[in-house]
């Protein structure tokens, strides 16, 4: 039994998750192997891993988002002490965006291209900020002050490919904070950016994360940006949990045998000359 | 003095976009020697990949000249430059969209001499199998498709048919920001060797100042169209002189 004073400072743990994927034969086979990951309140966790190595079927299922070919077998998710795999269908929308908010890697598709972004914000806080009633065109406004853009008139108005990718994914930044939710879901959101733009979006995530008081799993193939936010890391390796503990302690004495290749790798390729 | 390969003398391009003429690259001059190594640095919409489209013969020059070997080939088509002797092989950031899946690798990395008029399959085949020793992968690849290789794989295969004949350039957008860490570290290592073992210069555009350095002795910084800083790569990093330059470099994550 989870003790809810303990889950109190919890804002994620996932216990003995197991997710299966169907293969082209039809199939179903595991693709994450019982991992146990736990995000406390105002923390940033990282989640390390490559491309296939279920990180991001992991964070889809957080918000029960996979797509059609993966389930979870196994194990239990808990939001701020809910079992989100016990919710109904309709019980988990009450979940989405309020609980658990997304940012994805790529700003272009994730919003979307017919709509201005004025529209997108507003739908955005009518669902979840029931509360601001006709103050929400001001909120939009203050929302977009606060990411240093000096004209949100003309960004409300504006339509995604008008801005640019920089200013695109911090809008998006942005719009997951805008309803409080206990625990953000970042996967990979500074990869498909400039080194600069990163850096900018490495800090307003920071800085939002401690204004808003919420929790982030931060996920990533890139230690060296991991580090710049996190402060505890999961490493994940073919679907299982190889590694975890402090950022620093994990990059500076790996222990297992992954996680040391790919800190030799990030610090190879540093010292190339 | 090493011969000059490769000479842009204030080439700029200007796009149309409704009605209005856009300049994308301004005054870019730089020089590349026989067996040099030139990386251009800056962030999107900078203009790195308009000025490698400009060097390939895929944009057009709207000023300035561009120099191979002494001669003058600015405004020449792509398949003017390759027949007066300009080899240049080139290698995208996206290993997934620059290979078409509906091709087996042997006839990817061949595509080049099939062009040029090789239809014998078998010396196809014989090509395709040094190509694919060249960037180090095995010859059981070379019936299968796109599809059933991983990123990095791909992406050697993509370096492969750039050295499809014999090219003396390779002009490089981001060959590695698409790729896991660990594979960017294979891929760095192969163009390495590849740089040490034969004549081969490389232009590579990256906004990854570390992948640059792995890669290219000289650099050049562009923001906004502009050449805003030049010199040595390590000179670029040890002490950037530009705003600009500065910014990135402070940007850059590092694992200490």
């Amino acid at each position: 039994m989870v003790d809810a004073s303990v889950m109190g400072d919890v804002a994620l743990r996932i216990e003995g998750l197991v997710l299966h994927a169907r293969g082209s034969d039809g199939r179903w086979r595991p693709i994450v192997h019982g991992i146990d990951l736990d995000v406390g309140r105002r923390e940033i966790v990282g989640l390390v891993g490559e491309s296939g190595s279920g990180k991001s079927q992991t964070a889809l299922a957080i918000a029960r988002i996979n797509p059609a070919g993966v389930r979870r077998a196994a194990g239990r998710i808990m939001c701020r002490g809910v079992d989100v795999s016990a919710l109904n269908e309709r019980q988990m929308q009450g979940i989405r965006g309020r609980e658990v908010a997304y940012i994805f890697q790529e700003p272009m598709t994730a919003l979307n291209p017919t709509m201005r972004l004025g529209v997108m914000i507003d739908d955005v806080l009518r669902v979840c900020r029931p509360d601001l009633g006709s103050g929400r065109a001001e909120e939009a406004k203050s929302i977009l002050r606060s990411l240093g853009l000096d004209d949100p008139e003309w960004v409300l108005n504006a339509y995604p490919h008008q801005l640019s990718g920089g200013m695109r994914q911090r809008v998006l930044i942005a719009l997951a904070y805008a309803c409080n939710p206990a625990l953000i879901v970042a996967d990979e959101p500074t990869t498909a950016l400039d080194v600069t733009l990163q850096a900018q979006a490495l800090d307003l995530i920071v800085s939002l994360s401690q204004k808003h008081d919420s929790a982030m799993l931060f996920i990533s193939h890139d230690l060296a940006v991991v580090k710049r936010v996190c402060s505890r890391v999961y490493v994940m390796c073919e679907g299982r949990i190889v590694e975890s503990g402090p950022t620093e302690a994990v990059i500076s004495a790996p222990k297992d045998a992954y996680t040391q290749r790919l800190v030799a790798s990030a610090r190879a390729k540093e010292a190339f000359a | 003095m090493s011969e000059s390969l490769l000479e842009a003398k204030g080439v700029s391009v200007a796009y149309w976009r409704r009605g209005r003429r856009r300049p994308v690259l301004q005054d870019v001059s730089f020089t590349l020697a026989e067996g040099g190594t030139l990386g251009v640095i800056g962030e999107s919409g900078a203009g790195k990949t308009t000025l490698l489209r400009a060097l390939a013969g895929l944009a057009r020059i709207s000023s300035g000249r561009v120099l191979w070997q002494g001669r003058s080939i600015g405004a020449a088509s792509a398949r003017a430059r390759w027949r007066s002797g300009m080899r240049v092989g080139l290698v995208f950031q996206d290993p997934h969209a620059s290979l078409d899946p509906r091709q087996r690798i042997w006839r990817i990395v061949t595509e080049q001499a099939y062009i040029n008029g090789q239809r014998n399959t078998a010396r196809l085949r014989d090509l395709a199998g040094e190509l694919l020793a060249r960037v180090n992968l095995a010859p059981e690849l070379l019936d299968r498709f796109p599809h059933a290789l991983s990123g990095g794989q791909r992406q050697r295969v993509a370096i492969a048919r750039a050295l499809c004949g014999d090219p003396g350039l390779l002009l490089l957008d981001e060959p590695t920001s698409a790729l896991d860490v660990t594979v960017q570290v294979q891929i760095l290592e192969l163009l390495r060797s590849l740089k040490s073992s034969g004549n081969l210069s490389i232009i590579m555009i990256s906004h990854d100042l570390h992948a640059v350095r792995a890669i290219c002795s000289d650099a050049l910084v562009l923001l906004n169209g502009r050449v805003v800083e030049r010199g040595t790569t390590s000179a670029i990093f040890a002490h950037p002189q530009a705003d600009y330059t500065r910014q990135l470099v402070a940007a850059t994550p590092t694992l200490d």
